[in-house]
């Protein structure tokens, strides 16, 4: 036995005592739980955001009270099943690192250390009001800038925010470099946005334009391109790369060199013309400028095509012949793919005027545009419902947007701002706070000039899972979001059908998007405008306009609740007066017919036809091509690697794909490590020679910290859209 | 104050309630300033204690003493704010995912092959709160298998022990099988490889010197409370599966 | 009794490893383990990237259970191949007799900061894959059992994979069987996995693996 002596029990027990005033009340009493009763294993349901898309996948999860512990496909779901990543989510929310607390810096910006510590919402929110209002009064609300990368969930409460507090500068990742480039074009030519629609039983054929849906889609829409592969549909797969739809999908596939597209869409359209293989009625009738068009694309016979797009001129006759000669086409073009280089918004009208002159457009089986969309919401959650976003007061505000001159076009048909020339507007005073929800400085190229620029900023504010050195180094305060798992809002739409989820109780001090942004707004003295901070309130303002609340999403969740539609599926909306807003007849564009010869590209004094015009030359020192961004199907731009090491280990590294005739003629084998460089910058990546790329091509998935792309990407932007030309640099690469 | 036999076991109870409270408080939260002297003063007074009793001194301990020694007295002779916001950065980078090494403060990390958070494990530690009667505050953000959670847990049964004791000795026993059970079961097989990592991690003194502690004094808790067990002259009659016995006299103990 | 196997239609792979973290998800497998493995084949004789899924072949004559000196691989009644983990010695005779180079030892390594601790008590044994024991794919026989598809089945999303009984003449799996073939068939394992795939890509796929063996 210990000695104990006198000494030492006074010595003990005044130690005792002043370790009791330490104890933080870490255990409290409860009842205590009978032998062997254990918490149940129940279900949830929720939506994955693994991937950049919206609408989203369902997840049917296994909870043991709060705790997931495994997960499946929802049956039922509209996307059919899961991908790869959508597994990962589940190594993500219970990873050790992610943030669980609201931290701020306590050094300087610029310091190499920002010193993060933790504090309580509270302050962290006091802080966020506090100079949100101090910004206003001094320099105007226009200088706050709010902006929502990804998941996109939360874009119309961060709306609201914005247009309560009075910014009009709202931006987005779709309006910086994916969706809104695309959507720029679309609604140039057709007066609409769209991407294509999945074939139907009526689709002969099908052109597939810059996109490998295998791995950057929902399950349903490549099944649905494998069902009608099955059926005999015929297809055309352009893409510089070999992937899995060019080789599984495609009875001609053709790949022109990067930033060649609207050489090989006139191409295509000289055959097409030539052959009279285009709807001459719908031409005549419908498409405003068809006459330059034709004249325009007289040039690009096949031979003068192949010369400058590198694709046989047997393959373009060949594809002009299999799609056009295979009435009715479906189109299925990516929501950004073909809109990243220097003739961004041209190339991409070229493309959609190739469905157009066959006559394709809202035909069954064809380019089809939904009758009813489901009223109220203005597309998929990635824009938010015009109403609950009070869009009205933001277009009204749209003068002091800060892109109206840098992209008038841009400006002039999407509500949200192009943040590509983010360094400028920072500089010259024009932003002074910055408020982002899931953003990613890797997006911008060059991203060391945007992460400077953020260090003048007076505020910046970052709502992420984890910790990123690249973004959060250079703000001022970085918030713990809450996971899919752990969301109420949004519910998900497919179409008319709605769904709802069931949260678990974030960890931590999590909290989730749509509450921080609702938070934030009743804090600003708005607190019924922001439902007093309910996310089901908000929610339910939502899904009033069908006259639903989140109770009846939840009676039968697994199944939905379908909205009826009003009216029936009318094809050809054009020629009834319903597709546009006056009710006339024609197309929802200036001159109310597709527009070839583009009146609002005009009215800026941008070329109206979509010309080819030539991109970056290679030369003797940047003799290859970089395309940036090729989809890998575990990985979504810069998320994931870390957050689920499942996926990371698929590929730990950024991977250079480069032809094995290119890699041979560098002295380069598989693993090797290589320098692939541009004139505007270069990075250190492992080589993995490959046809997956054509010869004279690399390719290499961006968002990789330690090998940012993006450094290798100049600050020169699409006239049009504002996109940078992540997908046509002229690089080199070299052994290490 | 009773003498003899009682003597040695009520302080012994209450000098390992006080180190469990002690490393509880120093991995629950970033410390204060008043935290950081109430720390100085327990720490201290629990390495006096520990020549007194005449412990058997241990390497880890021996280390941790040093180490806190010296942080104390740079706190007294430099800015002690400022080190306090330090140690306030030091804890968020080790500890809340915004610094480049993250330390895991979760036993479901260190015991699953998964290496996640909210794995089986923290069921079981969870079972084991309520089995004693108690359970994580929500007032806490941290998941029941932190390591503040759990020395917390092994601190309030110290607690129940002594005043256990002060009814019917013979209370004590079952409170000491479920300390046992829990210290073999939850932090035995993972605490020795935390404080390893911690260490490795740690720039600064403070965390280093309570890994040690840590590390050093759950390596030796066990003996102790064989030794408590013992002064009670019964044969420990704690082995595997022991805590079923030891459930039933907790709840004779706690009807209201 | 049924006799479950598996139909890999590569034809339609496009390589996308929803299989493998549905698999990895499923059952818990250690880092760096891949139950379901994809192989990418490339050739001037094929006319696309193969992506190739390899896996256990659950064969009827394995040669995995006839090398177990601890006997502890067994083959069901239906013909799931099974590893008894806790009576494997991790003497790695199963890793060398498989043609295919299916199963192999479960690494000490753990996926985050951590080395391995020798256990690990859950509820769910089919999660639970212990260090330094030969592992592969079960077939999920757990969720077999209660008239489910196998995850990797029910998670692909070309439908790749079809899980059928091999016996059932009014299964789905009939024309499909009719065009499939059996890798390395030669030698007589009798794998109840077999292959929809061009000449070309069976060829090249058989080379592959008896390369990386």
């Amino acid at each position: 036995m210990h000695k104990v002596t006198r000494r030492a029990f006074i010595k003990i027990s005044g130690v005792s005592a002043a370790a009791l005033a330490l104890s933080d009340g870490l255990l409290v009493p409860r009842a205590a739980a009978r032998p062997g009763s254990v918490e149940k294993e129940e279900t949830g349901y929720t939506i994955c955001d693994a991937c950049n898309g919206i609408p989203l996948c369902g997840i049917k999860f296994y909870r043991t009270g709060d705790v997931v512990t495994r997960i499946e496909p929802w049956p039922g779901f509209p996307t059919a099943t899961l991908c790869s990543k959508a597994y990962g989510t589940l190594q993500r929310i219970y990873h050790p690192r992610r943030l669980k607390y609201p931290m701020k810096r306590t050094r300087p910006k610029g310091s190499p250390d920002p010193g993060y510590v933790r504090i309580s919402w509270d302050e962290a929110y006091d802080t966020i009001v506090g100079h949100m209002k101090r910004i206003r009064e001094k320099y105007g609300p226009h200088r706050v800038f709010f902006y929502v990368g990804d998941p996109k969930e939360p874009r119309a409460a961060v709306q609201r925010l914005a247009a309560v507090f009075g910014s009009v500068n709202y931006g987005d990742e779709s309006s910086t470099a994916c969706r809104k480039g695309a959507n720029t074009a679309e609604v140039l030519t057709y007066g609409f946005g769209t991407t294509g629609s999945p074939p139907n039983k009526d689709t002969m054929s099908m052109l597939i334009w810059g996109t490998n849906p295998p791995y950057s889609g929902p399950a349903n829409e490549w099944q649905a391109l494998l069902k009608a592969k099955e059926r005999g549909v015929k297809f055309v797969v352009v893409d510089p790369r070999n992937t899995p739809t060019a080789g599984i999908l495609a009875d001609v596939h053709l790949q022109p060199r990067l930033n060649t597209t609207a050489a090989l869409a006139a191409g295509i359209m000289h055959v097409i013309f030539k052959e009279d293989l285009h709807d001459k009625a719908f031409c005549s009738k419908w498409i405003h400028g068809i006459d330059e068009l034709k004249q325009y694309v007289r040039a690009f016979t096949p031979e003068k095509t192949e010369e400058i797009t590198g694709v046989p001129a047997k393959k373009i006759v060949d594809a002009a012949r299999v799609y056009a000669g295979n009435a009715p086409g479906g189109m299925k073009t990516s929501p950004q793919g073909t809109t990243h280089d220097l003739n961004a918004g041209n190339n991409h009208r070229a493309i959609l005027m190739i469905p157009a002159i066959c006559g394709y457009i809202d035909v069954p089986g064809g380019v089809e545009d939904p009758t009813n969309p489901l009223e109220g919401m203005g597309g998929p959650w990635s824009n938010g419902p015009p109403a609950f976003c009070m869009r009205k007061k933001m277009n009204d505000m749209r003068e002091q947007r800060l892109d109206l001159k840098d992209f008038p076009v841009f400006a002039e048909l999407n509500f949200d701002v192009q943040t590509n020339r983010m360094v400028e507007y920072i500089h010259e005073g024009k932003v002074k706070a910055f408020l982002g929800w899931g953003f990613n400085m890797m997006i911008w190229p060059q991203t060391h000039e945007y992460q400077k620029a953020f260090e003048a900023l007076e505020f910046s504010m970052a709502v992420d899972f984890f910790y990123r050195p690249w973004t959060h180094n250079y703000v001022d305060l970085v918030l713990p979001g809450a996971v899919n798992y752990e969301r109420l809002a949004p519910f998900a739409f497919h179409g008319r059908k709605l769904y709802g989820r069931t949260p678990v109780r974030p960890i931590g001090e999590c909290k989730e998007d749509w509450q921080i942004a609702l938070d934030i707004g009743a804090r600003l003295g708005h607190p019924e405008t922001f439902f007093n901070g309910s996310v089901e309130a908000a929610c339910n303002d939502i899904l009033k306009m069908w006259n639903v609340n989140y109770n009846d999403l939840r009676k039968d969740i697994e199944k939905g609740v379908l909205i009826p539609a009003k009216k029936p599926n009318t094809s050809r909306k054009y020629e009834v007066g319903m597709a546009r807003q006056d009710g006339k007849p024609g197309f929802p564009t200036p001159s109310g017919k597709i527009e070839a010869v583009s009146l609002i590209l005009k009215k800026h004094g941008l070329t109206a036809l979509p010309e080819y015009k030539e991109g970056f030359r290679t030369t003797k020192d940047y003799p290859l091509t970089l395309l940036s961004g090729g989809r890998v199907p575990y990985i979504t731009h810069s998320k994931w690697r870390d957050d689920s090491p499942w996926l990371l280990e698929l590929e730990p590294e950024p991977l250079l794909n480069i032809h094995p005739d290119d890699a041979a003629r560098r002295g380069i084998k598989k693993g090797d490590e290589v320098i692939l460089k541009s004139e505007w910058g270069e990075i250190r990546v492992k080589a993995k020679p490959t046809i997956l790329v054509m010869p004279g091509m690399v390719g290499i998935m961006h968002g990789w910290a330690r090998a940012n792309v993006n450094e290798l990407v100049p600050r020169r932007f699409d006239p049009i859209t504002g996109y940078p030309p992540f997908k046509e640099i002229p690089v080199e690469v070299v052994k290490a | 104050m009773k003498k003899g036999a009682e003597v040695p076991f009520g302080v012994l109870v209450r000098f390992r309630g006080a180190f469990y409270l002690l490393l509880s408080r120093a991995f629950s939260r970033e410390p204060d300033r008043e935290t950081l002297d109430g720390l100085e003063r327990v720490s201290g007074g629990l390495m006096e204690a520990w020549e007194m009793m005449g412990l058997p001194s241990h390497p880890d301990v021996q280390a941790g003493k040093v180490l806190l020694r010296t942080f104390f007295s740079g706190l007294h002779q430099g800015d002690a704010d400022l080190m306090t916001e330090q140690l306030a950065r030091e804890y968020a980078s080790l500890f809340l995912g915004v610094g480049p090494k993250t330390v895991s403060l979760c036993e479901s990390v260190y015991r699953s092959t998964s290496g996640l958070l909210y794995q089986p494990v923290l069921f079981e530690v969870r079972q084991s709160y309520r089995e004693a009667g108690m359970a994580k505050s929500g007032h806490y953000h941290e998941p029941d298998d932190h390591i503040a959670v759990e020395l917390g847990y092994m601190a309030r049964l110290c607690e129940m022990t002594k005043e256990a004791a002060e009814a019917d000795k013979e209370q004590a026993l079952p409170l000491l099988g479920l300390q046992q059970a829990f210290l073999e079961a939850h932090l035995l097989p993972w605490v020795s490889l935390f404080a390893r990592h911690l260490i490795a991690a740690a720039p600064s003194g403070f965390y280093r010197a309570m890994a040690h502690l840590l590390k050093g004094y759950i390596g030796i808790d066990s003996g102790l409370i064989q030794s408590i067990t013992q002064g009670l002259n019964h044969k420990p009659k704690v082995k595997r599966g022991g805590r079923k016995q030891a459930v039933t006299g907790c709840r004779r103990t706690f009807r209201r | 009794m049924a006799r479950y196997g598996l139909i890999v239609d590569l034809n339609i792979c496009t390589g996308c490893m929803t299989c493998v973290l549905a698999c990895k998800q499923e059952n818990l497998t250690r880092p760096g383990i891949q139950w379901a493995k994809i192989l990418e084949l490339e050739s001037p004789a094929l006319d696309r990237i193969a992506y190739v899924r390899k896996a256990c072949m659950h064969c009827d004559d394995p040669p995995c259970l006839e090398s177990c000196s601890a006997k502890a691989i067994s083959k069901r009644a239906d013909g799931i191949v099974l590893i008894d983990q806790k009576a494997c010695v991790g003497c790695k005779d199963c890793v060398n007799a498989c043609p295919y180079g299916v199963p192999r030892l479960n690494p000490e390594k753990e996926y985050f900061p951590g080395t391995a601790l020798p256990y690990e008590k859950n509820a769910a044994p089919y999660r639970t894959q212990l260090a330094g024991k030969a592992s592969k794919c079960t077939l999920c026989a757990h969720r077999v059992d209660k008239g489910k598809e196998p995850a990797c089945v029910e998670g692909c999303p070309s439908k790749a994979l079809t899980f059928c009984d091999l016996d059932d003449p009014k299964g789905p799996i009939r024309k499909g069987l009719g065009e499939s073939r059996q890798l390395l068939a030669e030698l007589g394992t009798h794998p109840k996995v077999s292959y929809i795939a061009s000449k070309n890509a069976f060829k090249l796929t058989e080379e592959r693996i008896l390369e990386n063996k």
